[in-house]
């Protein structure tokens, strides 16, 4: 069966402030005020610490990196330290898992299939490496995969490099893996001037792997995230 | 009438699924859909909650340990304890 979600696009945005409204989505979609939703967004420089992320990953002090721009905030996703920043689309997915016929371990799988199928109509051959997340080109990495479910329902999700500053990628072992290395479409001789279009087509891909159509909202129409 | 609490089923394929946190004490009053205890594999952090409002009777297994997926891991009892 189809199932219908919404998605809303934050734009530039705060990453803590993008979380709150995540959260309230969460709570929402629990008890059934709102529809399954993807966030896009793109945040201001922001390390965040997943719950398995060890503080050698972190290269240099908090305040260090906050004179550079660069804030550091401990989230509740899986995995280790990642890097967020201008010029990389984050993409959240609050989704009933059960409503995908999909394990935890399977939709991870299906999110990366999804990438790996975006990139290949830029005529970039992602793919997995083995026992690591995310889609790789060769032996960098191009998206990262962080995820958190709770009643069932998934928060969190992929973090797909367009343009971002990679330099930004020094201060940290991303994701805590020190020989591998870290790309962006740009890197790749990709340079993608809308970026409308390009989440337009990550939808068109993600609604044919998971069977959904998604229709656009505004944040506005949400207005029962104000009662939270 | 004590109650299981369970490594959920879509936690299938998931190796290496640890518990990493308790959010409750044992004897502690819990109600239905409250997160109980935290675990995770390498990119999911899974929050595990109570299926029914009642006291935290037992822990089954402890921070650190590697668990299965619909292994027992807390009692809910409905009576007081």
């Amino acid at each position: 069966m189809t199932s219908l979600v919404q998605y809303i696009d934050l734009g530039r945005i705060d990453y803590r402030q993008a979380y709150a409204i995540q959260e309230k989505i969460h709570v929402a979609c629990s008890e059934k005020r709102s529809k399954d939703t993807i966030i896009f967004q793109e945040n201001n420089p922001i390390f965040t610490m997943g719950r398995n992320s060890a503080k050698e990953h972190l290269l240099l002090p908090k305040e260090a990196l906050e004179e550079k721009g660069i804030e550091v905030e401990y989230v509740d996703r899986g995995g280790d330290i990642t890097y967020h920043g201008p010029g990389q689309l984050v993409i959240s997915f609050i989704l009933h898992l059960r409503e995908y016929n999909s394990s935890i371990h399977q939709y991870v799988r299906n999110l990366e299939e999804v990438v790996i199928s975006l990139l290949q109509k830029y005529d970039v051959r992602g793919q997995r490496i083995g026992g690591a997340s995310g889609v790789w080109v060769g032996e960098e990495k191009v998206a990262a995969i962080g995820i958190a479910i709770s009643r069932g329902i998934t928060r969190h999700g992929i973090a797909i490099n367009i343009k971002p500053d990679l330099t930004h990628y020094n201060y940290i072992i991303p994701c805590g893996i020190r020989d591998r290395g870290i790309t962006s479409l740009y890197k790749l001789g990709v340079d993608i001037i809308d970026l409308d279009q390009f989440k337009e087509s990550f939808l068109i891909e993600f609604n044919e792997l998971f069977n959904t159509v998604t229709n656009k909202i505004q944040l506005n129409e949400m207005r029962y995230l104000d009662e939270y | 009438m004590n109650i299981e609490v369970k490594v959920p089923v879509f936690a299938e394929g998931a190796t290496k699924i640890k518990i990493r946190q308790w959010f409750v004490g044992e004897g502690s009053k819990v109600n239905a859909g409250e997160n109980l205890v935290e675990a995770t594999t390498d990119k999911i952090a899974i929050y595990i909650e109570t299926p029914v409002s009642g006291y935290l009777k037992a822990k089954l297994v402890k921070e650190e340990d590697e668990v299965l997926v619909d292994q027992v891991i807390a009692i809910i009892s409905q009576e007081e304890v």
